[in-house]
């Protein structure tokens, strides 16, 4: 008896339906279960790991399916490591995978806030103009406006911050926060200027008022001192009296007067800065 | 034996599909593959991670001579050494880690170690007896404190070298220095003249100045029977003489500092620019 074989048509249906069957039991495929575990490691804020993941993912990734996820996140995990260069060069890389306009925004928005993290202030402002200029229909001006806000602010100038805040609708908060912070800051020119024309006025206007009137009795005394020899006709005493005294108290009167500023500046700053890390609840860089 | 053929194909279709083995990232080769891509993007950490999952498997020594090579990229001294001289019995790259063992000496500045053992067994080997006589001369150059013939340690660099070698090392030799004692001398002689012999003419000039017309003026008031001026400018004085002396000798310690900082900096530049002499790597 003809032993009797299947048909071609039943074994290619097997076929599928083992294809099928073996789907569920196997998961997802192997780059989206690399994938997953990637991410999982980064949500759970393991960035050193979730990097090597997506890097094996993208070494294994030849058709680069997962390109720019990868690069994204592995930028977002350097980034989140305090590794700002390394994380700046995987969001370029982002932006030149991104699969659309949408994902190339939001690589090139991340890079700036990594920028502005740097504090590399002109580049990120520089990223930011072009990004404007790119707007399509004033679209993302918003943010735009906003994260040059965070760009100033960084870069210390609390007067522009405030500006570029207060055309953004989020920046009303910290548009606040910049013009209190600006008008507490002590003027450098200022406090130079009154120096020029009242010795120790620029270090009393910083509230060093010990060291103010200090350096107004020396150079009223060493003033004094050069004037009445000029006045006795001794010229060249008066030269060496104004030049190795007087001159030196009126040129340190105003060095610290400048040098008060600066460093008041700096406290307020810094005091706003802290305040925002640990109070202000809004999007940061 | 049709459905011997067909059943072939679907298995080979399922292969093909990755539904029966589906590729595993995580085998020793795919690990090693990985590595090995990240150690060319100079992810040394990262690379020396997957050598070691590898290695686990496998011991290979080529991939264990990477291995070495990633963690002295890294500085990792220690480590980089262990895995070296872990490849002494190694038939193909024994003479390799022995010279990657006085590599990671001479990078971790283990000077005098590096010396002791670098010309000799087990170390030496006669393939890499270049590097190691350089590596060795090297060593000497960049150790402030070792004693040298120039002319003899440049013999093992390539001729062209020699010259601007040589140079260099007779100036490190005999360098340039100004004593801070006959600064300060020859200011408490002639304010001023301490700062000239180290090199500061205008604040020499400006310091004889200041000097000399205060203790003229301290004079003059105190002839003119001012002696709160008189004693203004006597203060000033002693304050501009004992500063000048003071300052003449700082000016000589820093020429000296100025002289031997850029010595040192450029014989270090010269041989990092120059690879330190170094092979390249086999592979």
């Amino acid at each position: 008896m003809e032993r009797k074989f299947p048909s071609i048509k039943l074994l290619l249906l097997s076929a599928a339906a083992l294809l099928i069957f073996f789907s569920p039991l196997r998961g997802q495929n192997p780059l989206q279960k690399q994938f997953d575990m990637a991410e999982r490691l980064y949500n759970e804020g393991l960035y050193f790991d979730a990097v090597t993941e997506y890097k094996r993912l993208q070494f294994f990734d030849s058709l680069k399916q997962y390109e720019y996820a990868s690069d994204f996140k592995i930028a977002m995990s350097y980034k989140m490591g305090g590794m700002f260069d390394n994380a700046i060069l995987y969001f370029v890389k982002a932006e030149k995978s991104a699969p659309s306009p949408k994902e190339k925004y939001e690589s090139e928005i991340q890079n700036i806030r990594t920028n502005i993290l740097r504090k590399t202030t002109p580049r990120a402002l520089e990223l930011l103009a072009k990004l404007e200029a790119d707007s399509v229909n004033g679209s993302n001006l918003d943010e735009i406006h906003y994260w040059k806000g965070w760009a100033y602010m960084f870069g210390d100038d609390f007067a522009r911050a405030a500006l570029e805040f207060s055309l953004s609708a989020q920046g009303e908060e910290l548009k606040n926060i910049c013009l209190a912070t600006d008008a507490g800051k002590y003027s450098v020119t200022f406090a130079k200027v009154i120096s020029y024309i009242l010795p120790g006025a620029g270090e009393i206007y910083t509230g060093n008022y010990l060291q103010g009137i200090l350096s107004l009795g020396w150079n009223l005394a060493s003033g004094y001192w050069m004037v009445s020899s000029f006045a006795e006709k001794k010229v060249l005493e008066g030269i060496l009296i104004g030049d190795l005294l007087f001159l030196r108290f009126y040129r340190g009167n105003i060095q610290n007067a400048s040098k008060y500023a600066v460093e008041k500046n700096l406290e307020i700053t810094n005091k706003t800065l802290f305040y925002i890390q640990n109070n202000y609840r809004g999007i940061k860089p | 034996m049709k459905l011997r053929y067909l059943s072939l194909i679907i298995i080979y279709l399922l292969i093909l599909t990755g539904k029966v083995f589906p590729q595993d990232f995580f085998s020793p080769e795919n690990r090693l593959k990985f590595g090995s891509s990240l150690f060319e993007q100079k992810d040394y950490l990262r690379a020396a991670i997957e050598f070691e999952a590898y290695l686990k498997y496998n011991d290979k020594d080529t991939v264990r001579y990477n291995l070495a090579r990633a963690y002295l990229e890294m500085e990792k001294y220690g480590q980089a050494e262990d895995n070296f001289k872990s490849l002494f019995s190694s038939l193909t790259l024994q003479n390799d880690a022995k010279f990657g063992v006085i590599k990671s000496l001479f990078f971790k500045g283990d000077y005098n170690s590096l010396r002791t053992n670098a010309l000799v067994s087990p170390y030496f080997s006669q393939e890499y007896e270049i590097p190691l006589r350089r590596i060795v001369n090297i060593s000497y150059i960049l150790d402030d404190k070792a004693k040298y013939d120039p002319a003899k340690i440049v013999s093992v660099f390539p001729a062209d070298k020699q010259p601007a070698l040589l140079e260099m090392l007779e100036q490190r030799m005999n360098p340039p220095y100004k004593s801070p004692l006959t600064a300060a001398l020859l200011s408490a002689v002639i304010p001023g003249l301490g700062k000239a012999y180290a090199g500061e003419y205008t604040d020499g000039l400006i310091a004889l100045a200041a000097t000399g017309l205060s203790i003229y003026f301290a004079a003059d008031s105190f002839n003119a029977g001012n002696n709160f001026k008189g004693w203004l400018f006597t203060g000033l004085s002693a304050f501009f003489y004992g500063g000048n002396i003071y300052g003449s000798a700082a000016a000589a310690q820093n020429y000296n500092a100025g002289i031997k900082f850029n010595l040192e900096k450029g014989l270090k530049l010269y041989f990092s620019a120059n690879n330190y002499f170094l092979p390249k790597e086999k592979f």
